[in-house]
């Protein structure tokens, strides 16, 4: 549950000792540290769209990875085909996954829950075609390799760095707002309490489908920002378990839209495959496992620390 | 066009299982298991493993993939009942984590390695009235009419069957007659578990086995059991076969590089129409 407005200020102390050890990162590290840091970032961004309609709608969406590979293409084949400059074709990416959203959110405004998820599961499974259908419009084989721009000479991997960087500081800063807006009241509301929602005037589908919108629209900018950091994109990097590995990340980060929240779990997510790059079979053990207990944790919270109290009183003497 | 819809019953009739499947578990626990394809393609692996490197024969196979499938989907259960308790959509997600760790166990056990499994039976083919039929398709269709007919009966017409539709309507009342509900969401489990195996061991003739291939067409079987509502085992036979024949023409008369795009708009349509399948429980609630 979101905490009340009043005594959260735009950004407070810890946020800028984070922030400030992000901007050194480039200058501390080596190349392949700072190109997972980056490939970090853009999975914190993706993690803050699934938190997002967590929060805001309830909803669990499993299909992510359509919108995140919208966005990727959109920026592979606006920078190789139409020469769009650096900031203009992330915008593009984030609006394209917005329409896509849209597209999907209109027909599902009714659904909710289980339904729901597995509408977004469907959807998800189209990514191989919808690569396709980009591959045969615009040629090409698998892989459509993306660009940098040439920024003050500095280094490919600072370019890609400081892309994924700016990408989730601002996408930080824009959920942090939006929770203090009218929209972003409304939905909790229309979340909370749908009937009161209605009577002051909050319609439950208009907030379905908004809610689902920003979240497809974010999801598209993580996309943009990931086709940056590797630089070739292909549907394989979007398949139904990089979804459910956003999943994980969100319950990991107790699906918070914080800068730290969500650099935690999307730090789970990224960091666990590359130590365990060798064996195909831990990293989803360890998801699948973290997944469990904390959905656990947070279903029984009240019960757990119930009986650690109990434990606690009886252990002394 | 007859052959077609004949085609397109025997891939609905494999869905329609997995579909059955996941409709027993939701409506006795309320849990969408998304753990099932991964129960499902672990068991082939059993089977797969026993026949091929240990050359035990058929029938002892599937008998212990049963036993350790059973074994799995009681694990599964008994961790997940806590937390259905409590919220439909945490279990969702639950049951997504204890997915991934079977998927991992899968690949820990048996490598991702792509290996073919072929049922006991012969290549036979049939004309009847003018189209092919094969040994394989009279089989699928066979089992999954006999398996449907053997839980409308359990649960029609059998005491089981009445504790079954109990807990189902009215968990709260059921447990103060006295009834233990996690005995009979332990039941459900285990028949959908020896649903999954069966499916399984139907599906991967028709292309491998490896550890993603079980998984991804129980992923079809959701969308079926969405079609035809969570809640009705009628309506869990009925999306499987629609998903089934409506996927064969469009392969045929549309093009099949874009099945899966088909199939959302088909979902979306149906759920605008029918926003809790085609059965919603305001209908025809009861089987």
């Amino acid at each position: 549950v979101l905490k009340p407005d009043g005594r959260r200020t735009l950004i407070a102390a810890p946020q800028i000792i984070v922030c400030l050890a992000l901007l050194a990162i480039p200058a501390l590290f080596g190349n392949y540290l700072v190109y997972v840091a980056a490939l970090v970032l853009t999975n914190a961004v993706a993690i803050i769209s699934i938190s997002f309609l967590l929060r805001y709608a309830g909803e669990v969406s499993i299909g992510h990875n359509l919108f995140m590979a919208v966005g990727a293409f959109s920026v592979a084949i606006l920078r190789m085909h139409f020469s769009v400059p650096f900031p203009i074709d992330l915008v593009c990416a984030m609006g394209f996954s917005a329409l896509i959203g849209l597209v999907v959110a209109f027909p599902s405004r009714q659904l909710s829950g289980i339904y729901l998820s597995v509408a977004t599961l469907a959807v998800g499974l189209t990514v191989p075609e919808f690569a396709s259908i980009v591959n045969n419009v615009f040629g090409g084989s698998q892989a459509v390799y993306v660009s940098l721009p040439r920024a003050l000479g500095a280094p490919p991997i600072e370019v890609q760095y400081f892309v994924a960087l700016l990408t989730f500081l601002l996408v930080v800063a824009a959920v942090r707002m939006f929770r203090r807006s009218r929209q972003g009241l409304a939905l909790i509301v229309a979340r909370d309490h749908g009937r009161a929602a209605e009577s002051f005037g909050v319609s439950l589908r208009w907030c379905r489908l908004s809610a689902f919108t920003i979240s497809a629209a974010i999801a598209g900018l993580a996309g943009g920002a990931f086709a940056y950091v590797t630089q070739s994109v292909a549907s394989d990097s979007f398949t139904f378990w990089n979804a459910v590995y956003l999943l994980v990340g969100a319950t990991i980060g107790l699906r918070s839209l914080s800068l730290t929240g969500s650099l935690a779990g999307s730090l789970f997510i990224t960091v666990l495959p590359q130590i365990f790059a060798g064996s195909g079979a831990l990293p989803p053990i360890l998801f699948g496992t973290a997944l469990y207990l904390c959905v656990l944790a947070g279903t029984h919270w009240k019960e757990i620390t119930d009986n650690l109290l109990r434990l606690r009183r009886e252990l002394r003497p | 066009m007859m052959g077609l819809i004949w085609s397109g019953i025997v891939t609905g009739a494999l869905y329609a299982l997995g579909a059955l499947g996941l409709v027993l578990i939701f409506k006795s626990s309320k849990v969408l298991n998304f753990a099932f394809g991964n129960q499902a393609g672990l068991a082939a692996f059993i089977v797969y493993a026993l026949v091929d490197s240990l050359h035990f024969s058929w029938g002892a196979s599937v008998a212990l993939a049963f036993v350790a499938s059973i074994a799995v989907a009681g694990i599964l259960c008994v961790a997940i009942y806590p937390i259905a308790l409590k919220s439909e959509l945490n279990a969702v997600i639950a049951s997504l984590g204890c997915g991934l760790v079977l998927q991992g166990i899968t690949v820990m056990l048996f490598g991702t390695s792509v290996v073919s499994l072929d049922l006991p039976i012969g290549q036979g083919v049939m004309h009847v009235a003018g189209f092919l039929i094969t040994t394989y398709d009279v089989l699928v269709v066979g089992v999954a009419i006999a398996l449907i007919a053997a839980i409308y009966l359990l649960i029609e017409k059998t005491r089981l069957g009445v504790v079954f539709r109990a807990v189902s309507t009215a968990a709260e009342a059921s447990r103060i007659s006295g009834i233990s509900i996690l005995q009979v969401h332990l039941g459900a489990w285990f028949g959908a578990a020896l649903l999954g195996v069966i499916g399984a061991l139907l599906i991967v003739p028709t292309t491998y086995l490896s550890p993603v291939t079980v998984p991804t067409f129980m992923l079809q079987a959701f969308v079926a059991a969405a079609i035809g509502g969570f809640e009705s085992l009628v309506g869990a036979v009925l999306g499987g076969v629609t998903v089934g024949i409506l996927m064969n023409l469009f392969n045929y008369y549309g093009s099949p590089e874009y099945t899966n795009t088909f199939l959302v708009f088909v979902v979306l349509a149906i759920l605008t129409i029918f926003p809790g399948g085609f059965f919603s429980p305001r209908g025809f609630g009861r089987a």
